[in-house]
């Protein structure tokens, strides 16, 4: 499903990084390993189309994702992929569930509040669909996180360093959460991590 | 969810940084606004009341005073004149018309004017109801006296003499009562504010207070007639020998004739004709253009004001928009990277500020009419004039047009740095 080859990227002012090549079918899950400052969120960026390669491919199925246009590769992430950052972060202006509703809204899909509704009821936070992001803990905005990026039903999950901001108990409730809801999506998940607790979790590793 | 109220919900979310931009746009747009329906509508009104009037013959004095007294009935004659002064005027054969009107009595401060039926018929006035005046004490008045007064046909009323006394002041009442013979339809001239009746009744009312004069005239028909009033007619250059003849009237005074004249000519030969006496001609045309620019400076002024007060709230609004971005700039890479094009964070940008201005448009139509409201009611009491506070002009339409158009220009520097936003080096937090 996704194939890389030959990627590489030059930072303006910086290092140039190769990255390895490597594959992820569907359903299946990895872990993105490597040092600070190795470029792993850099990877990310690029598989998710947000920073172009100096060089390389990246391949969904029959998609060449740098020979898309722009816009095209905004419409392609924003229908296929799921994005979860280190740090939570929400439109500060909408409700828990609106900001649920805002992927959908942005792709031009139709609105239905009942998934969120229904995956938030399942993490145990149906009771703050009307709070503001900013009323909840550090590890609930995380879950919510991870429900807006699995709304859309996308093939491909990102997940940048999700657990490293919490605690055991929250991590080992939004590894459960991120495993489980990508199973249930038939989704592939790519975690850039460097947390250890994942590594007994996932078995394939890609290593920078 | 839609990009207006995403647009809403942001600006609500942080009304307080944009509060400041709003009311300044508000207040700016709104006293232009206002000044937009004050010029027009006092225009209207000029133009309506002054009607083909050319000069009017008064007293000496100011002589915008004298058109602000005798036309639009908002200031205080500025004396009397003698019929017979004014025959030398009023017949030359260059004027076509001259309406006499006599006054210095109110009805609970509503002004009676002694004329004749040219006044009305000048003014295209219809009767609502009623007769026109006939016999000396007959009123008609004016759609505003009778919804104020509650006068109705047949009525009776006492007036006081001047013309800011209240009915109660006794010292001043007059003892014999008018009776309401009818009442004209509204019509949005002076007439409006005023009771007519005839000129004989203002000279009747005030013979017991008045010494009684000195000059015995001789008269060649002894009818004691109204003032004399010309016509329009066919063009005479010769003065009527009979009009110019001494009458019984000639003693008599009036405050004042409005005169339509015949010929252009008439503005160089008629103030001639009183040099050596103590009346004078004004010009509508001159009084009124050069009340317009006095007026015309004030309400300048108050306008180049209220855009500097426009200016600073677009800028206001500029910087709460710059700021804002900043505040969010992750917020919309977030949105980006879920989907959202460039194109679409840019349009977002762009409805916060249309918001934001449009906002400040309804609130400032929401001042302007309050403004006019206040100005209505203060004019009302002062000069029984009245603003049209649902009145719209298509100035205001421009404005809020322009006004749009400075939102989306005060916008797009930000939208633009949100268009070009570079999303990875912003959730990177590069």
């Amino acid at each position: 499903m996704l194939t890389t080859k030959e990627l590489q990227y030059q930072y303006p002012r910086g290092k140039k990084i190769d990255f390895p090549d490597f594959s992820l079918q569907q359903g299946e899950t990895g872990l993105l390993l490597g040092e600070s400052g190795s470029g792993k969120t850099t990877l990310l960026h690029i598989l998710s189309g947000l920073r172009a390669p100096t060089a390389g491919v990246v391949q969904y199925d029959n998609t060449n994702l740098y020979q898309l246009s722009s816009g095209q590769r905004d419409a392609f992430r924003g229908k296929n992929m799921g994005l979860i950052f280190q740090t939570p972060a929400f439109i500060q202006s909408l409700s828990v569930l609106e900001n649920l509703m805002a992927p959908l809204y942005l792709n031009h899909q139709l609105q239905d509040q009942h998934k969120a509704k229904h995956l938030l009821e399942k993490v145990g936070l149906y009771h703050k669909i009307n709070q503001r992001p900013f009323q909840l803990s550090i590890g609930e905005q995380q879950r919510v996180s991870i429900i807006r990026a699995v709304i859309q039903s996308p093939q491909l999950i990102f997940a940048d360093e999700p657990t490293s901001a919490l605690d055991d108990k929250n991590a080992h409730q939004v590894i459960e959460l991120l495993l489980n809801i990508s199973a249930e999506n038939k989704a592939s998940l790519l975690v850039v991590t460097h947390d250890h607790r994942w590594s007994s979790f996932i078995s394939k590793t890609i290593r920078l | 969810m839609n990009l207006i109220l995403l647009a809403w919900k942001n600006i609500r979310h942080q009304w307080l940084d944009t509060l400041l931009g709003v009311l300044l746009l508000a207040f700016g747009l709104g006293t232009i606004s206002m000044l937009i329906l004050i010029e027009k509508q006092s225009s209207e009104q000029f133009n309506r009341n002054i009607k083909d009037i050319d000069m009017v013959l008064g007293a000496k004095g100011s002589p915008l005073q004298l058109i602000l007294a005798n036309v639009y009935h908002v200031d205080a004659p500025t004396g009397n004149i003698k019929i017979r002064d004014a025959k030398q005027v009023i017949y030359n054969p260059t004027v076509a018309m001259a309406i006499p009107l006599a006054y210095g009595d109110n009805f609970q401060q509503w002004r009676i004017v002694g004329t004749d039926s040219n006044y009305a018929q000048h003014y295209a006035m219809k009767l609502r109801e009623g007769i026109a005046f006939k016999e000396e004490y007959d009123a008609n008045i004016g759609a505003d006296v009778a919804k104020a007064t509650g006068l109705k046909l047949g009525d009776t009323f006492l007036s006081t003499h001047g013309l800011d006394q209240t009915e109660n002041d006794e010292e001043h009442a007059h003892h014999h009562a008018y009776r309401v013979v009818g009442i004209f339809e509204k019509s949005g001239s002076v007439i409006d504010r005023l009771i007519l009746t005839p000129v004989e009744t203002i000279w009747h009312a005030h013979e017991d207070s008045e010494p009684a004069s000195t000059e015995t005239e001789e008269s060649n028909d002894s009818t004691n007639s109204a003032p004399p009033m010309i016509k329009k007619g066919p063009m005479m250059m010769l003065r009527p020998a009979k009009a110019m003849a001494p009458s019984p009237n000639d003693n008599k005074e009036v405050t004042a004739y409005l005169i339509k004249s015949r010929m252009a000519m008439a503005q160089m030969i008629l103030p001639n004709l009183i040099k050596e006496t103590n009346m004078q001609l004004a010009f509508t045309a001159i009084e009124v253009n050069r009340l317009s620019q006095n007026f015309g400076l004030g309400m300048d002024t108050v306008k180049a004001v209220a855009w500097v007060i426009i200016g600073l709230s677009f800028f206001s609004i500029f910087i709460s928009l710059f700021n804002s971005l900043k505040k969010r700039k992750y917020e919309l890479a977030l949105m980006r990277s879920m989907g959202a094009s460039p194109f679409k964070v840019f349009a977002l940008i762009i409805t916060e500020s249309l918001l934001l201005v449009s906002t400040g448009i309804i609130f400032s139509w929401l001042f302007s009419r309050i403004g006019l409201s206040i100005l209505s009611h203060q004019l009302n009491n002062s000069f029984h004039y009245t603003m049209n506070v649902n009145d719209f002009s298509i100035q205001e339409v421009y404005l809020t047009i322009a006004a749009l158009l400075f939102g989306v220009i005060a916008a797009l520097v930000p939208a633009i740095n949100a268009y070009k936003m570079d999303i990875s080096k912003t959730l990177a937090h590069e």
